[in-house]
């Protein structure tokens, strides 16, 4: 054979021996044997193909899986615009739960999230007894009966020492700002109140309407109770400053029936979740302020009366609660469990998929003020 | 170049390609039991015919009727499932868990005939979610089975000995509450089944019943991750009364309630409701909202022994959360990075692997995948 031949023999044999690998190659990425590494579009998203679950397994010298999110991993930098665009959404049925402050995101978010990412199954897990609230489902989360929760509080240092004994960490991942009203009977001729003064109020100190500019009347507070639920304890906490409720204080189950008393009795005041209060139609949201002069109220203005509810409903005035003018607000967290497993992986997808611009949107309209 | 020289060249390229083709298979088959799909993977055997009354027919329609969708390699089936390892382990548990060991384990032995699993009873109790956990931190099993969160307390006993303990939930699991078939209840709240409980209410007749004593039978305290649910959230933390009647086994309750019109009895739902001697009731929050833990209308006795009929359990109301009492089941891992960490890692993963939990599925107890 001639030289020439042979270099030309040489070459395609190669050619032939690189398609033949390059083949094999490709053939065995789409039979998934060979991991493609998915570009994440944001930091947080791991980088394994995600539709099943992913599993434990792992060589005996890490306890952790390879296929997750590392604990450190941050938040979300870069804002995705709809549900569809973020990745590592994980596929099963995963039981949460937690704050009631939480219930208008669980009825307006929860299932659209759901339409887009139908194998991201969520199951709503009430206590067996007692009454649901923020530390009953970090509790429950604790205890791996549910996979993330849902609070409106952060998470105290007892739980976080729990978690640690049982071998992984807490997160807490904000995704809205909740503004707290104060509502009183319509009735009621009162221009608003300082935080002072609302907790003199709760502490039993101030005990008639006439002490802060009101009329002569006694002083109602309702509250619901501070075992019941992170609305309370943070009120008790910023509000209270850790004083003690005061002897005036009526302790009632639920916000329903908070603010059918409150329908009756000229002299009653009440707090809870914004949305859950300033759209009734049996009470009325006051202005609050950090000063006398700075009353400022969640609604925007000018106040619907009453006798115009429902086909006039008062509406929260989102810029006033995001802005910080409208003293009284707290942040809504999804409470992650940093363990390495899917239980990390659905808290961060849910605490991503409403960091959205989508999700932050529908949390407006929930009623809450968006937090991006 | 001359042909003489040419010819170990090329010997010893074939022999660089062969290497490199066999290095790459050999990398492959680590990888992929199965090539990749290249290999037939072995398929799950039903297991035959359920014995009377312990194991329920397969449901017909699983809440998760549209499996995840799994890229092969990735654990879809118990062949698929990666880092299981070789050898001999000892396991045991929850008295709940027994549809799941009777029906899945099984198929786990056939797929996976290297990963082999010894059930052991403790010596001296009953077996229990808590017997087991004691069982693991004592060294006398690989992994356990548990119908309840691990505790405060055992999460101490490990620390102490040097490892750390981890529950992996893989299933939802009913309790179910049942009675004679005789007596005439539809249901009973969560208040009134306390109040029976605690010895507050004492004759049928104050829950809607005829007048008849009430014999409430359960397991002892301490005994199992049921009754300890049961205390925890159904009694709120109190103390039994004092004519509940206590028995060692839900086979033993199950016989009692059988000969006891006024009985009363709780157990997990797959091992209560397919049974023919006794009748499962609704259990609600609120008595308007009262809840059936089997599917359809009742089946009686009669048609349960008789034709072989059997109550189906009503999974997907377990699954939504309006059957008022549901828990996780959970494996209880031994972090101790060691072959015990790697077995109760692996039995987890193969539980929530699409085909394991298919047969969890089937087994009674809803899927979490």
């Amino acid at each position: 054979m001639s030289a020439k031949n042979e270099t030309l023999v040489l070459a395609l044999s190669l050619l032939v021996t690189l398609g033949a690998a390059g083949a094999g190659f490709w053939w065995l990425t789409q039979r998934g044997v060979i991991p493609t590494p998915i570009a994440p579009t944001s930091p947080i998203a791991p980088t394994s193909p995600i539709a099943s679950p992913s599993p434990i397994a792992s060589p005996p010298s890490t306890p952790t899986s390879s296929i997750s999110p590392t604990p450190s991993s941050s938040p979300v930098q870069g804002q995705l615009a709809r549900f569809a665009d973020f990745q590592g959404v994980p596929s099963g049925l995963f039981s949460y739960g937690g704050s009631t402050t939480w219930a208008p995101i669980r009825r307006d978010v929860d299932p659209v999230l759901e339409t887009v990412w139908n194998q991201f199954r969520l199951r709503y897990t009430d206590p067996i007894s007692g009454a649901p609230g923020s530390g009953s489902g970090i509790r429950m989360l604790l205890e791996g009966q549910l996979v993330f929760a849902q609070s409106s509080r952060s998470i105290k240092d007892e739980e976080y020492s729990r978690a640690q004994q049982r071998g992984f960490s807490l997160r807490e991942i904000p995704v809205a700002i909740d503004g707290i009203a104060v509502v009183v009977n319509p009735s009621l001729a009162i221009p608003g109140l300082t935080i002072a003064q609302l907790k003199d109020i709760y502490t039993s100190k101030v005990t008639n309407w006439n002490q802060v500019g009101g009329p002569d009347l006694p002083i109602t507070p309702y509250s619901r109770r501070l075992v019941d639920g992170g609305t309370i304890e943070f009120f008790f906490e910023n509000v209270l400053q850790k004083s003690d409720f005061g002897n005036t204080v009526e302790f009632i189950p639920t916000t329903t029936q908070a603010l059918r008393k409150l329908a009756v009795d000229p002299g009653g005041i009440y707090y809870a979740s914004a949305p859950e209060a300033v759209p009734q139609c049996t009470v009325k949201p006051i202005a609050i302020g950090r000063k006398p002069d700075e009353l400022v109220p969640p609604y925007k203005e000018p106040l619907v009366p009453v006798d115009q509810c429902p086909a006039q409903r008062n509406q929260i005035d989102a810029d006033a609660l995001q802005s910080g003018q409208y003293p009284i607000t707290r942040r809504l967290f999804v409470i992650v469990k940093q363990n390495g497993q899917v239980d990390q992986q659905a808290g961060e997808a849910y605490a991503n998929l409403l960091l959205t611009t989508e999700g932050q949107a529908l949390i407006s309209k929930a009623g809450f003020i968006s937090i991006r | 170049m001359s042909q003489k020289n040419e010819t170990p060249v090329l010997i010893v390229a074939l022999l660089l390609t062969v290497g490199v083709a066999g290095g790459a298979l050999w990398w492959i088959s680590r990888r992929s039991p199965n090539l990749g799909g290249l290999l037939p993977s072995s398929s799950p055997s039903s297991t035959g015919s359920p014995t009377s009354g312990s194991t329920p027919a397969a449901t017909p329609s699983s809440p998760g009727a549209n499996p995840p969708s799994t890229q092969p390699g990735q654990g879809s089936t118990f062949a698929q499932v990666q880092g299981v390892p070789s050898g001999l382990f000892n396991y045991g548990g929850s008295t709940s868990w027994a549809p799941i060991r009777l029906k899945v384990d099984p198929a786990i032995q056939a797929a996976r005939s290297e990963f082999r699993l010894r059930y052991v009873d403790p010596i001296g109790r009953p077996p229990s979610s808590g017997a087991g956990i004691a069982m693991v931190l004592d060294g006398q099993l690989a992994f356990s089975q548990s119908s309840n969160p691990i505790k405060e307390a055992e999460y101490q006993q490990a620390k102490q000995r040097g490892f750390a303990l981890k529950g992996v939930a893989v299933a939802i699991d009913g309790l179910a509450v049942a009675v004679n078939p005789s007596l005439n209840v539809s249901g009973l709240t969560l208040d009134q089944l306390k109040g029976i409980y605690i010895g507050k209410i004492t004759n049928w007749s104050q829950v809607g019943g005829p007048n008849l004593s009430i014999v409430p039978y359960s397991r002892p305290i301490n005994s199992g991750g049921t009754v300890e649910l049961f205390v925890g959230n159904i009694l709120g933390g109190q103390s039994f009364g004092s004519r509940v009647k206590f028995v060692s086994t839900t086979t033993e309750a199950l016989r009692a309630l059988a000969k006891s019109p006024g009985g009363i009895y709780y157990a997990s739902a797959p091992e209560v409701v397919p049974q023919c001697t006794i009748k499962p009731i609704a259990v609600g929050r609120q008595s308007n909202a009262l809840v059936l833990p089997y599917q359809g209308s009742l089946v009686s006795t009669a048609e349960c022994q008789g034709q072989g009929k059997r109550n189906q359990l009503n999974i997907d109301s377990f699954q939504r959360g309006d059957y008022p009492i549901t828990r996780n089941l959970f494996v209880v891992v031994k972090q101790n990075n060691g072959a015990e960490q790697q077995a109760g890692e692996a039995y987890a993963n193969l539980l929530l692997s699409a085909q394991g939990q298919e047969l969890v599925s089937q087994a009674g107890f809803v899927r979490i995948r």
